[in-house]
């Protein structure tokens, strides 16, 4: 018996636990919950939106246009962002899980290439311009709030940034990771 | 319990033992991550069962969801933890014997871990004793590549086993 037959067999011995009905309720179980999940995340896409636009007019945002052009221009980006993210998410999970594996690999590489992209291009783009609407909001907050709270917005603002930019890099990293496992033959 | 569910279960438990075993290679023996992947994979055998067309066996066509769902689970990849469970308490005289096979299985993984994403799932299939020919439909090459390509992934494995 060589080296592999030996593997093979020890393969066949490996302790498996019998699959139990409580084992296959909770796959029943979690298919529900799968399906529960998407229509939550369609929810609160949605929310996210109706309670931007509230704000906007809430805030009378369109008597000022300075202030109602650079509010608008956060909400987009923000707005942008989370699309971006849940058409992401979207395509990933409608890949057809029956591909035969040398397809599916394809796609999984184009989609993340495209995460690579979006990571790398547009988010550090929308960050830009997220800031420069920020920016320019600064001297009407200087104006209108206490000392001890326009500090507390630059500072907290700073930090956001920084985290934000570390989390970007972490995700870059593992994303150009699995894309590199993903392309060894 | 309605016909489809029926046949469902049935389907889970005739396929759970090789989800399992295929689950763990791609976690190298990490049980709870194995747990999770096999279960992840049958959600998506449930959600796909409307594509099945009959032109494979169904353990065949069961085989591709879970090669691609452990694909998929690349991204969440953490490092994983080489332990291994025996199922039962061995007695004294069966500790040394367990403890050999606890090194081996270990052994076995951590060789299995080196291979690519796709040369793992190749061996995987064959460790699980899948014909070649079968084993090039669920992968999508063709049959002289994946016997070359077994044949090299054998020497490999034959070898890291052997020397360490």
């Amino acid at each position: 018996m060589d080296d592999f037959d030996n593997i093979k067999q020890n393969w066949k011995e490996q302790p498996i636990p019998k699959p139990s009905r409580a084992s296959f309720k909770s796959v029943k179980d979690r298919i529900g919950r799968v399906a529960r999940k998407q229509k939550i995340a369609n929810v609160v896409l949605l929310s996210t939106v109706v309670v931007l636009v509230a704000f906007f007019f809430y805030i009378k945002a369109m008597e000022h246009q300075d202030v109602a052009l650079a509010l608008v221009a956060m909400i987009v980006v923000l707005l942008i962002r989370v699309l971006v993210e849940f058409f992401s998410l979207r395509t990933l999970k409608n890949l057809s899980m029956t591909l035969d594996i040398e397809s599916f690999k394809a796609r999984l590489i184009g989609y993340y290439r495209g995460r690579v992209g979006v990571h790398t291009v547009l988010t550090p783009l929308l960050i830009l311009v997220y800031c420069f609407a920020f920016w320019t909001l600064l001297p009407d907050f200087k104006e209108s709030l206490s000392k001890g709270f326009y500090n507390y917005i630059i500072v907290s603002s700073l930090v956001l940034l920084v985290v934000l930019g570390g989390f970007i890099f972490v995700q870059v990293r593992k994303e150009m990771g699995t894309l590199k496992e993903l392309r060894n033959p | 319990m309605n016909k489809r569910d029926q046949e469902f279960e049935q389907l889970y438990h005739a396929n759970y033992d090789q989800v399992m075993r295929l689950c763990l290679g791609y976690v190298s023996g990490d049980r709870d991550r194995a747990k999770d992947l096999a279960q992840e994979v049958f959600v998506k055998v449930w959600n796909s069962l409307s594509e099945f067309r009959n032109d494979s066996h169904i353990s065949t066509w069961i085989y591709r969801i879970a090669v691609n769902t452990c694909l998929m689970g690349l991204r969440k990849k953490r490092p994983y933890a080489l332990k291994m469970e025996m199922e039962s308490n061995p007695t004294i005289e069966d500790e040394g014997s367990a403890e050999r096979k606890e090194i081996q299985f270990k052994e076995m993984y951590r060789c299995i871990n080196t291979l690519s994403a796709t040369n793992k799932a190749i061996i995987l299939m064959e460790l699980e004793g899948l014909a070649q020919k079968e084993i090039a439909a669920v992968m999508g090459m063709n049959h002289t590549a994946i016997r070359t390509r077994i044949h090299r992934i054998k020497t490999q494995l034959s070898k890291c086993v052997h020397h360490g």
